[in-house]
């Protein structure tokens, strides 16, 4: 079967000699908050004009600087 | 073998429309790769020329117990698509049960890249964190978070988990913005797992999509083309099989 230049099927012969271990462990995946810094900021007069200019910026900052 | 998870901080940052670039990209290249769609909304396949009206992929194939292999689309000899597939609105309306049947591909996966077929498989993964979704990211090697820089991705990246160890690649990024200008340099300054590569929003990604084809592939000279060879160079260099062997 074809579609417009698109080749179906290319994955259609099974892979040989390959066993897979159903270890449902595997399937844990540990998921964290992103890792944010403002420590080195405070120096920096565009991104004390940044947090300044908005105030989402400067509320999410100071709740950081609190943590 | 690198199976790499492409999924945005939230819905419409770009995240279809990077994987099928970048799928291009590393062909272009001279990789091999497997685009794969992860997403209920079966998008990617369109930046591959498939017919809207074809409902095949490897969800609805696997729920109707066919075979998901014969799915699988050849675009270039280097870069082949698995679309989701168009599930049934029982299939949607059941979606606990029907996701539940679906996270065994994620083994699926695991064969695919012991088979040493592809040296990439991308993962075009949905923003909510579904059964799904965890259960294909615990398979990935390498995760990129997509964000945009604007207040509502600044807020998520306070208060949303990412998936262990993932780097946040910024796409979408606008020329003449001050609020986004204000947001990226915050961003340098305080994000610890930034990747040093911008994607710029352009035109070109949005019209690849109505052109049917990788963003790469219908307008290489465009800004955003350019930065995601880059960004491709960067993936071969960081997540790329050598770059395992020696500890990167």
């Amino acid at each position: 079967m074809q579609i417009a230049g698109i080749n179906a099927n290319p994955l259609s012969t099974p892979e040989q000699g390959y066993t897979f271990q159903n270890d449902l462990a595997t399937l844990k995946h540990v998921f964290h908050l992103p890792e944010i810094n403002y420590s080195d900021i405070s120096q920096q007069e565009n991104l004390k004009a940044a947090i300044n200019r908005w105030p989402l910026l400067a509320e999410l900052a100071e709740l950081n600087k609190r943590q | 073998m690198t199976i790499l998870g492409l999924q945005g901080v939230r819905g419409g940052v770009g995240t279809t429309s990077l994987t099928a670039a970048l799928g291009w990209a590393l062909q272009q290249l001279g990789e091999t790769v497997l685009v794969v769609d992860a997403s209920r909304d079966n998008l990617l396949r369109h930046f591959f020329n498939v017919d809207f009206s074809h409902e095949q992929g490897w969800a609805r194939a696997m729920l109707e117990k066919g075979s998901w292999r014969a799915c699988a689309w050849r675009y270039t000899h280097d870069l082949d698509l698995l679309p989701f597939g168009q599930l049934t609105q029982a299939q949607l309306q059941r979606w606990p049960e029907t996701e539940h049947s679906l996270i065994e591909f994620a083994a699926a996966l695991q064969m695919l890249k012991a088979s040493g077929r592809y040296r990439w498989i991308l993962l075009d993964l949905p923003a909510e964190h579904t059964l799904l979704t965890r259960s294909l990211i615990s398979v990935t090697d390498n995760v990129l978070s997509i964000a945009t820089p604007d207040a509502n991705c600044h807020i998520r990246l306070h208060q949303q988990a990412l998936p262990e160890g993932a780097d946040v690649l910024v796409n979408g990024r606008a020329l003449n913005s001050q609020l986004q200008d204000d947001i990226y340099q915050l961003w340098l300054q305080t994000q610890r797992n930034l990747l040093p590569i911008v994607i710029h929003r352009d035109e070109a990604v949005a019209e690849a999509l109505a052109i049917k084809q990788p963003p790469g592939e219908y307008r290489a000279d465009a800004l955003a083309s350019e930065e995601i060879i880059t960004l491709a160079n960067w993936c071969i260099l960081h997540y790329g099989e050598e770059a395992l062997h020696e500890g990167r």
